[in-house]
């Protein structure tokens, strides 16, 4: 109850905000206090309606219908936390949270950038919309409401359904939360653009949008690589990303992004591509809508493992409207004002940086293009194979990565050709020697060695030029005029000396003197040697004191270059040079794999609480044992227990993962068991054992005492040689165990036990038993448990990560430029514009003062921060 | 026009014809087994696992096997280099991509649909179960 009114509040309170901008923005500037005070009245609606859901699902209030399809008594507090938004409502109730507590901070932003009330009022909007689908399909929803006729009013479950299993891990808490923060950023960058479109401020919105642009490149870059971990680490099939139409929805709206900033940036400094950025920064927030619409709507059933269903009519329709309110009237006032936009025509030289940029843009924008048209296809009936992506994405990355370090030897308007060459050639050479390395170190696939050879030569580029932004002493050491130069040299060889010193003693003592053991040190104690490295670092610093400084107002380019090529050499190296193989394990019994690399070894289970088990997989490489890999069966009431959820196990290498799924396991050797129908006789152990089955003995009583649940007792009647024997088993139902009765075959060393009875109770005769038969004097070898695992090498798989994460850092560094930049801006703008008043009020005193950039309705072109 | 116009032109058309023919070559139709058994191309086919034929994995050549009914009845053998996909026991639908060959459907993907995946089934557990 308490939930619905807090959503109807947001819901009002939005509106109400919404409208209020939108008449102060028409020049009711008096309205612009009530309309904050509206924002912030739907952000306390969220807050309380989050409260609420939260404080239902913590208390186990399954009586709501949300709560009892998603939570559970046997989940641990991290995970009920994310059952808040594990479903469609739950999922628009943290995108409406996110989307309320960023209007506070935007609205604070944008009244310094003088853009408060048009770009709130468009902003505003989204957060109506999704309070609207909020009330429409509520969380906060009765279980008797959901199921009339099935569930009684005032039933409380006991107990509710709980998670997926493979949404249980910890990776729940933080992905969707990273993810849906993107996606209301994004939505920053599109009240801007409409608002500057509406204004005619065609120039001024770029500077203004860019850190918010970059701000939501980043979270979002950082949400999908979550994702991605969190699939190569739970769902075992060995990748991380899988065209999945869900995944797709993410990457869109982020491809699109991630080009707009390369052409606002570009429109920053040379004031073109002005239809272009507002076309894309609406495109972006278009494909955010058009994938949710794609997940949420139930047309992606067949298409997607993970796709929500059907949302039921009434929300269909609202997502429906929505996108065709946030796409239709962006593009209507887009065309109309398309005359005026188009009159900076520019002419780029092509060797210049706008041109790169332009189509390093392009390029994002054909990847995203496939990815559409893959995504797309579902609706109509059709799916498109991941071969589509990956062989269409080969040639683009190529170019990409070309780009990615050309673009950093260009000059803004125009280059010098032989300028470039020149300055490249060191990259270029390094390029070479390392392209030339990886042929000679086996890789002969062309595609994967373009790809590669590009990415290194990006990494180069990047690392030449932005080292760079390395000052202090560091410059010193390279500037030939300075007077200390020489002193300063000295110092820092000394060191040097010193540290390479302390580090081949630290290896020799680490190591006892074997160098074989350099690399075991390098590929499993990498945690001791990064660890050792740093040490060294610090000696290295304390002594030399190279005072390094880190100018990070221009690492943001850099640092997310270097990212990128990082990110595709990795994706290259797992992707293309997986080595997968299946194993037998026999327990306690070493196997070799790979051929010969590896050692593996069955070494037994471990048995958690929830019906866990972990099967031990040892690793012994050739310098002896070097990990175990858990692989881990569980089972779950989500299923029934009808079969057990699989989660791979792996152990991570620095220059490799070694990842296994496990695919069976079965006891192999034991007491042979034998099957006999009735009256068949068998012979054994070379004739001297004659076994034939005449009858069996299961009583009414007995039944009923299966049928219960309880144990039960049968017997077979068979003679073995010449005498008559009885045989008997008590079996448990519940717990499968059984007791065999062990008897001897009089006069021999022969035992005989029952394992099974299958009768047939229609027809008696087409009854069979399974019996144990062995021999005392020459015992069978006793069980032993096998599996079979699906063993994986992915080599240099941690680059894809550490890739990611630099490319986000520099997103980070980027903002931050960024924010500053606007700021400066528009305080600029605003002492030019008091000066201008001056001027005018000197040269003719009656004239009125205009209000406009105090209103925030004059136009802003001009405005163009110097890099 | 320019040089420059021309070029972008001419590489732009490429991209689109290279990615048209990708489109065509990768295209995988949502199909049923008759289908996909008299054009012998890639397909997808959603239906249900006759469970009373029972499923087997074969550790040595990592095959899981079953027969599958497709949503026009005809049943015919699935035929999958893995292990058995998760939820396969209690999934009301299975969606295979894949191939007929030889009178055996040869899946390289088995999508198991399971409505509780992410969203609620909207059916109510009995309460006393």
């Amino acid at each position: 109850m308490l939930g619905n009114i807090a959503l109807a509040l947001t819901f009002t309170a939005s509106l109400a905000a919404m409208v209020l901008y939108a008449l102060a923005a028409r020049g009711r500037t008096e309205l612009l206090l009530s309309a904050r005070r509206c924002t912030q009245l739907a952000l306390f609606g969220m807050f309380v309606a989050c409260a609420t859901l939260l404080y239902y699902i913590f208390n186990y209030h399954f009586e709501y219908n949300y709560v009892y399809e998603h939570a559970s008594r046997h989940l641990s507090k991290f995970l009920l936390f994310s059952t808040f938004y594990a479903s469609q409502e739950g999922s628009f109730m943290l995108w409406g949270l996110w989307t309320a507590m960023i209007a506070v901070f935007l609205l604070e932003y944008a009244r310094r950038q003088r853009y408060e009330a048009q770009v709130m009022a468009i902003y505003l909007a989204v957060l109506v919309f999704i309070s609207l689908m909020l009330l429409t399909k509520s969380p906060f929803e009765t279980i008797y409401a959901a199921h009339p006729g099935e569930a009684a009013k005032g039933f409380i479950p006991p107990d509710g359904k709980g998670l997926n299993p493979s949404l249980e891990n910890l990776w729940i808490v933080i992905h969707p939360p990273m993810l849906f923060l993107g996606f209301s950023l994004l939505a920053v960058p599109f009240a801007f653009a409409l608002a500057g479109l509406l204004r005619r401020d065609y120039q001024g919105w770029v500077v203004t949008s860019i850190p918010w642009t970059l701000g939501a490149a980043m979270v979002l870059g950082f949400g999908i690589m979550l994702g991605g971990f969190w699939a190569y680490e739970t769902l075992g099939w060995g990748g991380f990303w899988g065209w999945d139409p869900v995944e797709n929805a993410s990457l869109l709206p982020w491809l699109v992004t991630v080009a707009a900033v390369h052409t606002m940036l570009t429109q920053r400094r040379t004031g073109g591509l002005i239809k272009t950025n507002i076309a894309m920064t609406l495109l972006a927030y278009a494909l955010v809508l058009y994938g949710s619409f794609m997940t949420r709507s139930g047309v992606l059933g067949e298409a997607s493992v993970h796709s929500f269903a059907d949302p039921g009519y009434l929300a269909f329709t609202l997502l429906i409207c929505a996108m065709g309110v946030f796409i239709l009237i962006p593009l209507g006032i887009f065309i109309w004002r398309w005359r005026e936009m188009s009159g900076f025509r520019q002419d780029y030289q092509i060797l210049s940086r706008e041109t790169s940029l332009s189509i390093a843009s392009a390029v994002l924008g054909a990847s995203a293009l496939i990815v559409f048209i893959g995504t797309s296809a579902p609706l109509l009936k059709k799916k498109v194979d991941p071969d589509f992506y990956t062989n269409l994405h080969i040639p683009l990355v190529v170019v990409l990565l070309v780009i990615n370090g050309l673009s950093l030897l260009l000059k803004w308007r125009q280059s010098n050709g032989s300028e470039v060459l020149k300055k490249s050639l060191s990259a270029l050479v390094a390029t070479a020697v390392l392209t030339l390395g990886i042929i000679l170190m086996g890789m002969h696939d062309v595609r994967y060695i373009a790809i590669i050879a590009a990415a290194f030569f990006g990494l180069a580029v990047n690392v030449q030029i932005g080292s760079k932004v390395l000052r202090g002493h560091w410059s010193m050491a390279y500037d030939r005029s300075s007077p200390t130069r020489q002193d300063y040299l000295k110092r820092l060889s000394t060191a040097l000396g010193i540290t390479v010193a302390l580090g081949v003693i630290a290896l020799l003592v680490l190591t006892a003197g074997d160098y074989n053991l350099f690399e075991g040190l390098i590929l499993r104690g990498w945690p001791y040697a990064t660890i050792l490295f740093a040490a060294l670092l610090v000696i290295f610093v304390i002594i030399g004191y190279p005072r390094i400084t880190l100018d990070t107002k221009f690492l943001g380019a850099y640092v997310a270059h270097i990212g990128v090529a990082v990110f595709i050499l990795g994706v290259v190296a797992s992707a293309g040079y997986t080595e997968r193989e299946i194993v037998r394990l026999p327990i306690h019994k070493p196997v070799a794999a790979f051929g010969g690399q590896y050692k593996l070894t069955f070494g037994g289970v471990e048995n958690a609480p929830n019906e866990h088990t972990y099967w031990l997989v040892n690793i012994a490489d050739k310098h002896g044992y070097s990990g175990t890999a858990r692989p881990l069966t569980f089972w779950t009431d989500f299923n029934q227990h009808s079969q057990p959820i699989l989660n791979p196990g792996i152990v991570k290498y620095a220059t490799r993962d070694l990842y296994f799924t496990l695919n069976s396991s079965e006891e192999e050797g034991g007491v042979p068991r034998d099957t006999l129908g009735k009256m068949q006789k068998i012979a054994m152990f070379g004739d001297s054992l004659h076994i034939q089955f005449l009858n069996f003995e299961f009583p009414q009583s007995e039944r009923t005492k299966m049928m219960a649940q309880q144990p039960f007792h049968v017997k077979a009647f068979v003679i073995a040689n010449s005498d008559s024997l009885t045989l008997g088993v008590t079996r448990n139902p519940v717990t499968d165990e059984a007791s065999e009765e062990d008897v001897i075959v009089p006069g021999t060393s022969y035992h005989i036990q029952l394992d099974q009875l299958m009768p047939n109770m229609q027809n008696p005769a087409l009854s069979r038993v399974v019996l144990r038969v062995f021999d005392d004097k020459n015992p069978p070898p006793p069980p032993t448990e096998v599996i079979t695992v699906e063993a994986f090498v992915k080599p240099y798989i941690n680059l894809v990560w550490i890739g990611i994460l630099t490319l986000v850092a520099g997103f980070g560094f980027s903002t931050l430029r960024r924010r500053r930049e606007a700021i400066v801006a528009i305080e600029r703008a605003e002492r030019g514009y008091e000066k201008l008043l001056a001027q005018r009020h000197e040269m003719s005193p009656d004239s009125e003062a205009r209000p406009g950039v105090a209103r925030g309705t004059g136009k802003r072109t001009g405005i163009r921060a110097k890099d | 026009m320019k040089t420059k116009h021309i070029i972008a032109l001419v590489v732009a058309v490429v991209f689109i014809a290279v990615a048209a023919f990708a489109l065509v070559d990768n295209k995988i139709d949502y199909s049923d087994f008759d289908k996909a058994a008299t054009n012998g191309r890639r397909a997808q086919v959603s239906g249900t696992y006759v469970k009373e034929k029972g499923s087997k994995y074969d550790i040595q050549s990592n095959t899981f096997s079953f027969m599958m009914k497709d949503q026009q009845g005809r049943e015919m053998q699935v035929k999958y280099a893995g292990v058995r996909p998760n939820n396969f026991e209690l999934a009301p639908a299975v969606v295979c991509v894949g191939k007929v060959e030889n009178g055996v459907f040869v899946a390289s993907d088995i999508q198991t649909k399971c409505p509780s995946r992410y969203e609620g089934s909207g059916k109510m557990q009995s309460p006393n179960s």
